[in-house]
């Protein structure tokens, strides 16, 4: 019929229902149809990322029930349970607090020194929670087991929580704290509801992180004397050489993981946070912090002093006290040379991963996606010490060694391990980048490499940035999946200041970890830069 | 001039059938509005037409090329089809020139996205940030954007609606001032019916991924295609009658129908279109209507009040509620009980003398639009119409059209 005619209404009526009820008012169905390439892509990322899950239970279910059972019910394990446990419950509670309170003090209250303040409390993230450990054992030895533990981790990774804690504070809707104090609510209860409130997503988040880190880690507690899963794995496949021990430990560690995982999860979805109003933001004026300026100054100059000035203070005490070289090592130079292009090629390749799943995230959001994007982060209950134990009989078995103790696979495992960093990042950095612009720009007769130069890359460019330099802090700083893996003859920082400390030969392992927090710190201090311009870009 | 012809679109998403063998034709020159609610697929519509996504079967011409069809798609960036998304989408690492002049040969950007600006009225602003800029100018600034490129259509997606309510009316009057002056042609996608009425040449209502009827404004409200859309254009007071021929009779007596459907010779049940402005109201006349009759034609429920040729006699009420807008009043009245009429929509000039609870007489003027009902049990057929006799609020917010006029 052509249009314009009035159609003669029996022809029009059947249809002539109610109207489809308005679902989001303003943003009427604007929805867009995904390439089957990304789609592809996306998917065989999520398959990649699943190798090392696939292998471990592969390989428990070859042991057989009984086997695990025998291995997993045993004194030992209740033991690594319960150490395991305990720290990971003990840490995170202390992180989620000194965190979350350095956070508000710096970016809510008139502290003196509010930038500088910023970047020393999170400079500590530069250096490897191995090297805080070893700092902190190597001058006083009462710094052992449990409490050593604790002291070393919580100052090793509270920047965990402060880092989103401070980003959400800084973007939280002012409003919501005026309404509440015009309801008649106190200060503190305001702060108690409201603030936290708002920030309760990036406190979960952050210690989710903290949790995951203390899951995984091994060096810092192997200093420290302290036993957990990830550190009675590493035995069992570097000293005892039992892989059924270690793929049975790995299975309780990774089920431990994924209860965190699921913890953070369910915690998160109970609230949702949302600003409920345009994005033109208003910063909230800070508070006054009165006489409590003094014991809030003190107590920042202690955290830094604890977390910042006792591992690269030890470090240099060591460098010169220590004598001549007692161990014919490899150069820092050379080891420094395998770690950056260790570095680089992983966290190019993580990069280059978490691109198609965080598009498909991104720009097509729909319920499949939303799934696809969840399950590669379970690749975070994955410890390094697993994926490395994973892939190193993955290849074993099925390559028939073809590429163990090779670099590609070392880079491989850093990718994986790696990836939910990297997919933060490049989700974000393709927030900024939204769809809609590169229509325009299309309409506009620019053909797609030219939008991707002119528009995507300039906008989401920065993020990809930051979100290669995180993987590649990461990398640098990695120290038990690089045992397992490392090509023989090679050495990275982390490696060889690992053979010396173990040596006991502080003096030689001392310049190592210098150079490790000094390359560290250029990512982290890019990344902050990152991080903080693209805050003030949002609020002008 | 370009002018667009689409023909049979469908699109679905998954089992989301959003297009459903949609026709248009956009004469060349003119400015279109699609009207619909939420999520009827007007902007997917739009997002077909800029070649962001494809149809699934039907076709798009611009000009005399098909931009798609089957076997044959043209990538947006050759379509040559200016786009304004709903909430401008400038280029936040651009300067309101770079903005500009993006889809522009390097050489005399420049000069040309000066003159573009200073035809928006933004000629201060060339090195501006979007951030720096107002809602309505950002709007501005992306149509000067579009114009660049000296589009053959311009694509609006509900372009004013991000603005404030006062900012709203003028930013449209210099939009399709600006529209004219480039000789455009131009399609504006909007849930705003007031909008649309007021914008454009054309307007043409998206229902049920179709377009139910695109007609001038002015003949969509005269002349809506059934009672739907009667309801959904402007206010309505739906009423039952019976038809035949060039009258209809209903509660408010016997109307002229126009124009006459010449099929209907014998009675026949229908649902009768009245306009607010077409209900006059008059004082009570002492003798109240004794309620209860349900039928047409004369009835002790007449008053008695002379009437003109083609108007009811009156038809006593009470009013319920009244709103106040400067240029004229709107009232409810509810007719007097037993006629199973719901309140009516009664529009009058200047301040009305009737409080509300105060006793009136209801007088229709013709000629008015009625549509037979279809009669029940017949195979295939739909059951009756289920909004008569209502006078149906429709979705999409209160209606402002006839306040305008």
């Amino acid at each position: 019929m052509p249009p314009g005619t009035p159609a003669p209404p029996a022809v029009i009526a059947p249809q002539a229902a109610t109207p489809r009820p308005a679902r989001r008012p303003g943003r009427a169905g604007g929805r867009r149809t995904q390439p089957r390439l990304l789609t592809a892509a996306a998917v065989g990322v999520a398959l990649v990322l699943a190798i090392p899950l696939v292998f471990l239970l592969i390989e428990a279910s070859g042991s057989g029930a009984g086997g695990d059972a025998r291995l997993i019910f045993r004194p030992l394990t209740a033991d690594l349970l319960w150490n395991t446990v305990r720290l990971t419950v003990v840490v995170t509670a202390l992180c989620a607090v000194l965190g979350t309170a350095a956070a508000w003090c710096v970016e809510r209250t008139r502290l003196p020194g509010r930038k500088v303040w910023a970047v020393l409390i999170v400079v500590p993230l530069a250096i490897p929670d191995f090297v805080v450990s070893f700092g902190w054992a190597s001058l006083w030895p009462w710094i052992q087991g449990f409490r050593g533990a604790v002291v070393v981790m919580t100052l090793a990774v509270y920047p965990l929580v402060y880092l989103p804690v401070a980003a959400s504070l800084r973007g939280a809707d002012p409003g919501q704290e005026e309404v509440a104090r015009s309801l008649g609510t106190s200060r503190l209860r305001t702060f108690t509801r409201i603030t936290l409130g708002q920030a309760r997503g990036a406190i979960l988040g952050g210690c989710l992180l903290v949790a995951m880190v203390l899951l995984a880690e091994y060096g810092a507690f192997e200093i420290v004397g302290y036993q957990t899963f990830t550190t009675e794995i590493f035995t069992e496949i570097n000293e005892a050489f039992s892989l059924p021990a270690a793929c049975a430990l790995s299975l309780v560690l990774v089920l431990l993981s994924l209860a965190v995982l699921a913890g953070e999860g369910w915690a998160r979805g109970r609230g949702r946070v949302s600003r409920s109003g345009p994005l033109a933001q208003r910063v909230a004026p800070p508070h006054e912090l009165g006489r409590a300026t003094i014991p809030v100054l003190a107590g920042f100059t202690a955290l830094a002093g604890l977390a910042l000035g006792v591992p690269v203070g030890a470090s240099i005490y060591w460098m010169v006290a220590g004598g001549r070289p007692s161990l014919a090592g490899v150069s820092v130079l050379n080891a420094a040379g395998h770690t950056a292009a260790y570095g680089v090629l992983a966290a190019a390749l993580a990069t280059l991963l978490a691109l198609p799943v965080a598009m498909s995230a991104v720009r097509y959001p729909g319920r499949a996606r939303h799934v696809l994007e969840r399950s590669t982060y379970l690749v975070l209950a994955l410890p390094g010490v697993v994926v490395a134990l994973a892939l190193s009989y993955f290849t074993e078995r099925y390559l028939g060694g073809l590429f163990y103790q090779t670099a590609p696979l070392l880079i491989l495992a850093y990718a994986i391990m790696f990836f939910p960093l990297a997919l933060v990042g490049v989700k974000a950095s393709l927030a900024r980048a939204p769809a809609s612009l590169d229509e325009v720009a299309r309409s506009l007769g620019q053909p797609r490499l030219a939008v991707l130069a002119r528009v995507t890359l300039r906008l989401a460019g920065p993020g990809l940035a930051a979100a290669f330099c995180l993987v590649f802090l990461s990398v640098i700083t990695e120290l038990t999946a690089t045992l397992i893996l490392i090509p023989t003859g090679a050495a990275t920082l982390a490696t060889q200041f690992w053979v010396y400390e173990t040596n006991l030969s502080y003096g030689q392992a001392a310049p190592f970890a210098l150079v490790m927090i000094a390359v560290a710190a250029i990512p982290s201090y890019l990344l902050g830069r990152f991080f903080d311009s693209s805050a003030r870009r949002m609020t002008t | 001039m370009t002018q667009l012809e689409v023909a049979g679109l469908d699109k679905a998403f998954g089992r989301h059938q959003v297009l459903a063998g949609l026709d248009l034709d956009v004469p060349a020159g003119s400015l279109t509005a699609i009207l619909g609610p939420s999520g009827s697929g007007k902007t997917t519509l739009l997002r077909v037409l800029a070649g962001f996504e494809r149809a699934d079967a039907g076709t798009v011409r611009i000009g005399p090329a098909v931009a798609d069809g089957p076997g044959r798609f043209l990538l947006p960036e050759r379509r040559r089809i200016g786009y304004v998304p709903q909430e401008g989408s400038l280029f936040p690492h651009l300067t309101v020139a770079g903005n500009v002049g993006f889809g522009l040969p390097r050489r005399g950007r420049g000069r040309r996205s000066g003159q573009l600006l200073e035809a928006v009225g933004l000629a201060g602003f060339a090195r501006h940030y979007p951030h720096q800029l107002s809602g309505g100018q950002q709007q501005r600034v992306a149509l000067a954007r579009a114009l660049a490129i000296e589009p053959g259509i311009v694509l609006l997606d509900e372009p004013f609606a991000s603005l404030d309510a006062h900012l709203r009316a003028s930013v449209r009057a210099d939009v399709q001032q600006l529209l004219r002056a480039a000789g455009t042609t131009t399609v504006l996608v909007t849930h705003d019916q007031d909008e649309a009425l007021s914008t454009a040449d054309r307007v043409a209502v998206l229902r049920q991924g179709r377009i139910a009827q695109c007609a001038p404004p002015e003949e969509l409200y005269r002349h809506p295609v059934d009672a739907d859309l009667a309801a959904f254009i402007g206010d309505a007071n739906l009423i039952p009658g019976m038809l035949n021929g060039s009258s209809v009779d209903t509660a408010l007596g016997p109307l002229a129908v126009e124009p006459a459907d010449a099929r209907v010779t014998t009675h026949v049940p229908a649902t009768v279109l009245v306009r607010p402005e077409q209900v006059e109201l008059l004082p009570a006349t002492p003798d109240p209507v004794p309620a209860g009759v349900p039928a047409p034609a004369e009835g002790p429920g007449r008053t008695g009040v002379p009437a003109r040729a083609g108007d009811g006699p009156g038809l006593a009420g009470r009013v319920t509620g009244s709103g106040y807008h400067g240029h004229d009043t709107v009232l409810t009245v509810q007719p007097a009980a037993g006629l199973g009429l719901p309140p009516l929509i009664v529009r009058t000039q200047g301040s009305g003398s009737f409080p509300a609870g105060s006793p009136v007489t209801l007088r229709a003027h013709g000629p008015v639009l009625a549509w037979p009902e279809r009669t029940p049990g017949t195979p295939g057929s739909p059951p009756p119409d289920p909004l008569a006799p209502a006078t149906r609020d429709h979705d999409f917010g209160s209606n402002r059209f006839g306040l305008k006029s």
